[in-house]
């Protein structure tokens, strides 16, 4: 296809792409004086705030890429050869896939939100028309990897998605024709040669299951039979299957891979964004300690700052505190986050590069003459639990940084 | 909706469009694709037209492409409507762009031979075509009745096996699974090479919409001062015009060649058959540019037309025509609504035009004759009604006390028990309704 930038907004880069992808909900001062319901209502902004990070940068510049090199594959002489082999069901993939790639990360960290907020500036229309050759492409799909690993079901959701797109009838079609799998991946090879610009496969840890190699296969021939970029979106453990794969597997799992956030000046402006929208009547400071004391208790996951600062507010408002601190960040970990506890403070262990260790401002307690230390070892041999959080609730315990 | 139409390329066929439109769309079968595409599940593909589309894929051609140049380029109108008169083609050219209409409605589709049952193509132009674009493609050329070299590359053209009758056609083939013979025929026959050219270049020239100039002036020109029309005579040797015609294109090797009868009806410009003004302009080396734009002036027109004797084509004079025969049409339609010479019956327009021996449709070019028939127009049980009466009154004069019954009338009227229930509320209005009770007793018992 010529002139593919036609089709494209132009690719943003440095501060100009930042402020493309920040959300900023609008906020108010003088919401801190309404009511409590008021105030409980307006909070829920706080998951409407996007700050962009390298990882958000770096995920658009790859889809738009992406995109780009999918786009100018079409309407080619290739593409043309390609669907005549397509329909006549020959499975040879001449086109070749133009870009397929990972992005890997823990839950958490913001993947679907950047790919959310990338899509959001490389197609801000829902539907690129091209009037010669005359055809409607969704610039890009997103689909939920199977949880069963079912290749009809993947082919049958990706037709599903592109008719919500482009508003066509490949989905009925297909159930009325009762199509076979083989049948489904020419159609939709054909379909995603004409009318699809890139793939993304949401949840791609689901591959790990069953079937995961027969998904992953069709996924390779769907690929090079229809010449468009897919990129798949998953947790770290797909690494592992990858890992396990054959080099032909593994060569398509080269992608992006990304962490916990590093205690950084980009997390330092994550939670002062966020603590930017004060909803407690009582002002707020925010000081080092307390941006190590989110980041020690949320391992540098955003959605776990964003929950703790989110739920913070909302208990202090709740019990009437109205103080965002570091004891009402601490109540609000034990309270709203214990089910994480596990695996924040589990991660501690395992990973000892982590600078901080977690604080708390509680006053050194004077010592139960009963042992509770002692009690609370044999509590958890004999009914299981956590150590530390057991002792805290019979002493006043202080933790210092190492 | 269709997702993707892909831009025609140069002298491919519309239905091969819809072909490759289905053949890279995500579609399972024709059948989806062509419910997308037209009007209803009736509805065929049409391989030498548009073929009638529904509103939305209509729109969508129309949006993508001028609906127009679509028709010129990239259907089969130059075959059938180069040569018609131009208020003619002009009105095909608005219906096929506008509104659906038949193209038997529009032009002479003659009936096809066995060398044109199916389409054709040119195994280098389908090689030529991969190479270029990726994929073949049915070429409009190839499609010409009676083609049977292909005009770029001089080979034979091979048949494949789609059906070329549209009304036979009920699926999109395309030719990248159709064309399977690849080794092309050379064709050692020079003159038939030629001609095929000439009829390619003929049918790919620009369609005159501008001027009207008669294909039998043209003709006349290019006869006039030859063996088959000498200058001192009016009349034309067309036997042997006719002849020499067939001997010069049988030796070429040209299986379908003009009869007689065809040449005649086109040389006085009743028909305009493509293969047949192409075989005489080629024989008589009318340019394929004098074929196409003619440039004749008026006087040259008239004089063409006044020259020689057309038995019966003198233009007919409507208002003369329908003054003289008013009297006529008046007296034959009361003798027949009254059944002077016999049984009354309903006045028809076949009756009139039989009568009088005028041609069919006629009425609609004579204002008068056709208001005075509207004027005894009825329905048929209206018709049946006069007739029952009919029958009653020649029965009751002819029998007199003697009793009749329901039989005898029947089968003077030719009126059926099965109709007499529609008959009965038009006895009342032709008749008394003491006779109309007669009447409707005799039935009844």
């Amino acid at each position: 296809m010529t002139d593919v930038m036609n089709y494209m907004p132009p690719l943003i880069v440095g501060n100009e792409l930042k402020e493309a992808l920040s959300v900023l909900p609008h906020y108010a001062v003088s919401i801190r004086k309404a009511s409590v319901s008021e105030r409980l209502i307006e909070l829920s902004r706080l998951y409407d705030v996007y700050c962009p990070s390298p990882m958000t940068e770096e995920i658009y510049c790859k889809l738009y890429l992406a995109l780009l090199r999918s786009l100018q594959k079409k309407q080619t002489k290739t593409a043309t050869i390609q669907g005549n082999l397509n329909r006549q069901g020959i499975g040879n993939g001449i086109i070749g896939g133009s870009d397929s790639f990972t992005i890997l990360g823990m839950s958490g960290i913001g993947k679907s939100s950047a790919i959310g907020r990338a899509i959001s500036l490389i197609a801000p229309k829902p539907i690129i028309l091209i009037q010669e050759p005359y055809a409607r492409i969704a610039p890009i799909i997103t689909v939920q990897t199977p949880y069963d690993c079912s290749v009809k079901g993947l082919l049958l959701e990706i037709l599903r998605e592109v008719d919500k797109a482009i508003d066509t009838n490949y989905h009925t079609n297909a159930l009325k024709a009762r199509a076979t799998t083989d049948a489904l991946i020419g159609s939709v090879a054909n379909v995603c040669l004409h009318s699809v610009g890139l793939l993304i496969l949401d949840e791609f840890q689901n591959v790990c299951g069953k079937n995961g190699s027969t998904l992953m296969g069709t996924l390779l021939n769907l690929i090079n039979s229809s010449g468009i970029s897919v990129a798949m979106v998953g947790t770290l453990e797909t690494k592992t299957f990858f890992s396990n794969a054959s080099f032909q597997l593994s060569r398509r799992s080269l992608g992006l891979e990304y962490g916990a956030m590093s205690l950084d000046k980009h997390f330092i402006n994550l939670c002062r964004t966020l603590t930017s929208y004060l909803y407690v009547r009582n002002d707020f400071l925010l000081t080092d300690e307390i941006v190590r004391w989110l980041y020690s208790h949320s391992n540098g996951v955003t959605s776990v700052v964003v929950s703790l600062i989110k739920d913070t507010q909302e208990v202090a408002i709740l019990d009437g505190t109205e103080t965002l601190s570091i004891s009402s960040l601490n109540k609000a970990y034990n309270q709203r986050l214990a089910l994480l506890h596990n695996h924040i403070e589990t991660k501690e262990v395992k990973h000892p590069s982590i600078k901080s260790k977690p604080m708390s401002v509680h006053p050194i307690a004077e010592m139960d003459a009963e042992n509770p230390i002692t009690d609370a070892v044999s509590e958890i041999k004999k009914n299981g639990g956590n150590l530390i959080a057991l002792i805290r609730e019979k002493i006043k315990v202080i933790e210092v940084q190492i | 909706m269709i997702s993707y139409l892909p831009t025609p390329y140069e002298d491919e066929l519309f239905y091969s469009v819809l072909c490759r439109t289905y053949a890279h769309s995500g579609y399972f079968s024709y059948k989806e694709v062509l419910r997308d595409m037209l009007f209803s599940k009736s509805n065929n593909p049409s391989i030498e037209f548009i073929g009638h589309l529904n509103a939305d894929f209509n729109a969508l051609v129309k949006q993508a492409y001028p609906m127009e140049q679509l028709i010129l380029n990239h259907t089969m109108f130059p075959q059938y409507g180069r040569f018609i008169p131009l208020k003619d083609k002009k009105s095909a050219l608005h219906h096929l762009s506008t509104d659906y209409c038949d193209a038997h409605h529009l032009f002479c589709i003659l009936p096809r031979s066995e060398n044109d049952l199916y389409l054709k193509y040119c195994p280098l132009c389908v090689q030529a075509d991969k190479d270029r674009y990726g994929e073949a493609y049915w070429h409009r050329s190839h499609q010409i009745r009676t083609m049977s070299i292909c005009p770029k590359h001089y080979c034979s053209l091979e048949a494949s096996s789609i059906i070329a009758k549209s009304e036979k056609m009920f699926t999109l083939s395309s030719t990248e699974e159709h064309t399977l013979i690849t080794t092309p025929r050379v064709a050692n026959n020079s003159a038939l090479t030629e001609y095929s050219k000439y009829m390619c270049e003929v049918f790919k020239a620009p369609i005159n919409l501008t001027t009207d100039i008669p294909l039998s002036s043209v003709f006349y020109y290019a006869l006039r001062g030859s063996k088959y029309m000498p200058n001192s005579t009016k009349a034309r040797h067309t036997q042997m015009f006719a002849e020499d015609l067939k001997a010069y294109y049988c030796k070429m090797g040209l299986t379908e060649v003009a009869s007689i009868y065809q040449i005649q009806r086109t040389l006085l410009g009743d028909r305009f058959d493509f293969s047949v003004v192409c075989q005489i302009a080629y024989f008589l080396g009318i340019s394929v540019r004098d074929i196409t734009e003619p440039c004749l002036t008026e006087e040259q027109v008239l004089q063409e037309q006044t020259s020689h004797y057309i038995k019966g084509k003198a233009p007919i004079d409507w208002d003369s025509l329908d003054k003289e025969i008013a009297p006529q049409v008046e007296q034959l339609t009361y003798n027949i609504y009254y059944g002077i010479y016999g049984r009354p019956s309903r006045v028809s327009e076949k009756m009139i035009y039989r009568e009088l021996h005028l041609s069919s449709h006629s009425l609609e070019n004579l204002p008068i004759s056709k208001g005075i028939l509207e004027q005894y127009s009825e329905t048929y049980e209206e018709s049946w009604a006069r007739r029952l009466i009919w029958a009653y009154n020649y029965l009751q004069n002819e029998k007199g006390a003697i009793p009749f019954y329901w039989s005898d009338l029947r089968k003077l009227s030719g009126v059926k028990k099965t109709n007499v229930n529609k008959v009965l509320p038009y006895l009342y209005k032709h008749t008394s309704s003491d006779i109309a009770e007669r009447i409707i007793s005799l039935i009844s018992f």
